[in-house]
């Protein structure tokens, strides 16, 4: 199954933004950026749009379709 | 996530001191106002008023919580199911996903307990107040049920 990688947090800490900060500047709460992270959570179409913009890059520089190993 | 431990350990007590109030009533004090072509009458046991009191001040309770997490959710919403962010609403919709499985086998559990009981006389004999406090306590059980497995899989959730 396919999923999500993403590149918030070498972003993130690149630009040494909290993730209390980041999660204040895209509207939701910590405990989101944390698993977004993580890769515990699948961001929405709106959210990584938000989070890219935030970093003034392009979604697919930030999140990237990975095929499962598995 | 301590919003949802809140509300669920809340409405868990509720539900069992509701349970209690209504299966086992005690000693019962009934005032009955009569008057022409009127009549009104009032039953309360000390649980019931024990239930009535708790409801009262779990409002109160409720209330400085609400105002101590400053959170957006409003005083009329439910706090298991207000949502901060997109993240939340997707742990919501899972957890409302197992309440849902766990009512409908709770209820289908009952219905085949009542409907065994029935099949087996198990009630035949039974005096009306045992069927009484059996559905009673299906209903309990049941909502009991469903709250613990929304709380257990929005954590489950949330932590991950």
């Amino acid at each position: 199954m396919a999923t999500i990688a993403n590149r918030v947090r070498e972003l993130r800490e690149a630009r040494g933004l909290s993730q209390g900060a980041l999660a204040e500047a895209v509207g939701v709460t910590r405990q989101t950026i944390i698993s977004l992270e993580k890769g515990g959570y699948v961001p929405s179409l709106l959210l990584a749009m938000s989070i890219a913009e935030r970093f003034g890059m392009a979604v697919e520089d930030v999140f990237s379709k990975e095929e499962d190993a598995r | 996530m301590s919003k949802v431990v809140f509300e669920c350990s809340a409405n868990g007590a509720l539900f069992l001191l509701m349970g209690a109030a209504f299966m086992f009533p005690f000693e019962v004090h009934e005032l009955s106002v009569t008057a022409r072509g009127f009549a009104f009458s009032v039953s309360a046991s000390p649980m019931l008023l024990a239930f009535l009191a708790s409801l009262l001040a779990w409002a109160l309770v409720r209330f400085a919580f609400i105002r101590r997490m400053r959170t957006r959710t409003s005083l009329w919403e439910g706090l298991e199911l207000a949502a901060e962010d997109e993240r939340e609403r997707f742990i919501s919709s899972r957890a409302l996903r197992s309440a849902y499985v766990a009512a409908m086998v709770g209820l289908t559990a009952c219905l085949g307990v009542l409907a065994a009981a029935y099949v087996f006389g198990l009630l035949a004999e039974a005096p009306t107040s045992t069927m009484y406090r059996v559905a009673v306590g299906c209903v309990v059980g049941v909502l009991f049920v469903v709250n613990a497995a929304y709380c257990v899989r929005w954590c489950v959730e949330y932590r991950r």
